[in-house]
């Protein structure tokens, strides 16, 4: 693995692209850094939980969960207005966030070490733009809003990201192989044409422009059990996959040649990892809308805490990227209470300030 | 904020028009309402020449009563056909589709409309609304006269926008007969809502996702008219998205849904399967109404219709 490192050194100080870290040295730290984070992201989730706009104190939270965990010997007033805030609504809400923080961010991950491109994220290869196209026809149509349910508008929603994952896919194949830079290339032009669509759509819907508008913001307000539990299996499976692909994406990070000749069957992993980063990314925008920064940060928060190593850092990514958007949310529903914040308005303040200092100090190591 | 000022000192138009209405008050001293609150709006007749102060400040001449008018603000559509001013209008935006007559007639963009389509129609008066503002400077550079007339806040705003358009179309008098209905409607609501004591508490729901309406948008200020109180008091802006968990603890007893039927498929239904929101008092109650959204959010004289439906479902008791 320190022959493979060496290389990515080398061969990204050529391309221009943000140093990474090496790896010696640092990965002996990662089992217990990871332990550490799984606990504050448990710590987290029940701060979060029992913290919102009605004050609920976090004995009786942890008492409403409990019971309804089937916990012997709680007693609650069940039914009353806290325990449906608590159990309907708010775990609800911050468990999909878990859930979408952690699936952005090992996708965007992914998606960085398959293109070897630090700017990579989920949103690359058309899924944003696709899934709003979908998302915007079940609008301007006479079809019902069911937001709290995996409805039409998520229905739409996924099958419109993955179908420009596809697009892409194909028109950037050239018999077997996808070259980098056409998948890259043709996911742009897919967005486009999606993005275009969506806007002819909302000129001839004006009335329609709000509803529309509120979607693309991305919320977690309409989070419901019956919405994260219809999502998970997809997110799950395509996250326990990528999780056990980090020894191959570490030796993506070679020429794809050196890969080939280390017994890695490229375009296969390639095509693999980009259709389960994809599926991942799909859900996740089909259930809360287009939350961005979070799968293009948390990847490079984590390679600055653990080095290079892709099977130390996709691990990682999951639970600093649950975290972190948990933490968004709360600020999305308590900052300016009773009124809501978008969610995405937070992540891009966050990340934006982020992202700049990520790349000062990569100027910095070139400049030495 | 819709009542015309005294613009330029120094315009002959302005002082035509002081003197115009000087005579038209002694003339006719008898029709004037005197409880109008803003400048000259109450006058009921008026003799052209004359100038008028829009809303962004501007102020504008009619040499005589336009004829050719096009709207791009559907509540002053609704305005111009209640008030006898139908036959003056050329075309409409696109959302101007009440009364039917106004559905009829030539539609424009209402985003962005370009000045080409409408130099087209040969108007003599262009009216538009908040969301062409950033328009009006184009359309008044391609020789068109311009009226701004953004949305009012309230009711009595609405009323004011009536007798305004009134006079600049030479309806003053179907104006006056409308404003004086509407005000006489408006107070009989406020005084079967004093007399109800306290009012319900209510959700108004723009769309499933939580938007809401605050005290200082259109619709709030109606909630405030018939006493109801209002779940989204307090929010930093006129719409604000709220939490479901803020709108499940206040428990409205009666939840408004502009987002039904074609407007977002919202029901009593939809609304009882939302996590959380069955037992709310409003849903227990089978008290989710669903309402028609352009009634209730297009300042025209239909809003008269909605407050007093508002009346008549938050105290079905009166």
């Amino acid at each position: 693995m320190a022959h493979a490192t060496g290389e990515r050194t080398k061969r990204t100080e050529g391309a221009g692209f943000i140093r990474l870290p090496a790896s010696s040295g640092r990965s002996a730290a990662w089992p217990p850094l990871l332990l550490g984070g799984l606990v504050l992201l448990a710590a987290t989730v029940v701060l979060a939980t029992s913290i919102g706009p009605i004050a609920i104190g976090p004995g009786e939270t942890v008492r409403i969960i409990l019971s309804h965990l089937q916990a012997p010997g709680i007693d609650i007033d069940a039914g009353s207005a806290h325990d449906r805030i608590i159990w309907d609504v708010r775990l609800p809400r911050v468990l999909t966030a878990v859930v979408v923080g952690a699936a952005l961010s090992l996708a965007g991950a992914s998606y960085q070490a398959v293109f070897r491109n630090p700017l990579a994220d989920p949103f690359l290869l058309g899924v944003a733009a696709g899934a709003a196209l979908g998302a915007t026809i079940v609008i301007v149509s006479p079809l019902p809003l069911d937001y709290y349910r995996f409805g039409y508008v998520a229905l739409f929603a996924f099958m419109g990201a993955m179908a420009a994952v596809f697009l892409t896919y194909q028109l950037a194949r050239v018999g077997w192989t996808v070259p980098t830079t056409a998948h890259v290339l043709a996911g742009v032009a897919v967005s486009a044409a999606a993005a275009a669509a969506t806007s002819f759509l909302m000129m001839m819907h004006e009335d329609r422009l709000f509803v529309i508008f509120s979607w693309l913001y991305g919320d977690f307000t309409s989070a419901s059990w019956s919405k994260l539990t219809s999502a998970l299996p997809y997110v799950a499976i395509s996250s326990l996959s990528l999780l056990l692909l980090g020894r191959q994406l570490n030796v993506l990070q070679l020429s794809e040649d050196e890969a080939k000749t280390l017994g890695v069957r490229v375009e296969l992993v390639k095509a693999f990892v980009v259709l389960m980063a994809s599926l991942a990314t799909a859900v996740c925008v089909a259930i809360t809308g287009l939350i961005g920064f979070v799968g293009l940060i948390v990847p490079h928060i984590c390679r600055l805490m653990l080095g290079a190593d892709y099977r130390h850092i996709l691990p990682m990514t999951i639970v600093v990227g649950s975290t972190l958007l948990v933490l968004a949310d709360l600020g999305a529903r308590t900052l300016l209470q009773p009124q809501e914040i978008p969610v995405g308005i937070i992540t891009a303040a966050i990340g934006a300030p982020f992202f700049l200092l990520l790349l000062r100090r990569q100027q910095r190591s070139i400049s030495q | 904020m819709i009542s015309p000022r005294p613009g330029n000192a120094n315009s002959p138009w302005l002082l035509a028009f002081l003197g115009a209405a000087l005579l038209g008050l002694l003339v006719a001293a008898c029709g004037g309402d005197s409880n109008s609150s803003g400048g000259a709006s109450g006058q009921p007749s008026a003799t052209f020449p004359m100038s008028v102060t829009d809303t962004g400040g501007k102020a504008v001449t009619f040499s005589m009563a336009p004829t050719r008018i096009i709207s791009y603000s559907p509540g002053a559509t609704e305005i111009l056909f209640a008030i006898g001013a139908g036959g003056q209008v050329v075309a409409t935006d696109s959302f101007s589709d009440y009364p039917a007559a106004a559905k009829a007639l030539p539609k424009l963009e209402y985003l962005r409309p370009a000045p080409e389509p409408a130099l087209a129609l040969r108007p003599d008066l262009v009216i538009m609304a908040g969301a062409q503002e950033g328009d009006v400077e184009q359309f008044r550079a391609a020789g068109l006269t311009v009226f701004l007339l953004r949305e009012p806040e309230d009711i009595a705003g609405v009323i004011e926008d009536v007798r305004l358009l009134g006079r600049l179309t030479g309806k003053a008098e179907g104006a006056e007969a409308v404003a004086k209905d509407m005000e006489k409607r408006v107070t009989a609501v406020q005084q079967k809502a004093n007399g109800a004591g306290k009012g319900p508490l209510v959700f108004f729901e723009l769309s499933p996702d939580g938007f809401s309406v605050s005290p200082n948008s259109f619709v709030g200020s109606m909630l405030k008219l018939v006493k109801a109180g209002n779940v989204a008091d307090g929010a930093a802006s006129a719409f604000p998205q709220l939490s479901a968990e803020v709108i499940i603890e206040a428990d409205p007893e009666v939840i408004l849904l502009s987002d039904a039927g074609e407007w977002g498929g919202q029901s009593l239904e939809t609304v009882k399967a939302r996590p959380g929101w069955s037992d709310i008092k409003a849903v227990k109650s089978g008290r989710v109404i669903e309402i028609d959204p352009n009634v209730f959010t297009r300042p025209g004289p239909r809003v008269i219709e909605a407050l007093e439906l508002l009346l008549k479902s938050l105290y079905p008791n009166l």
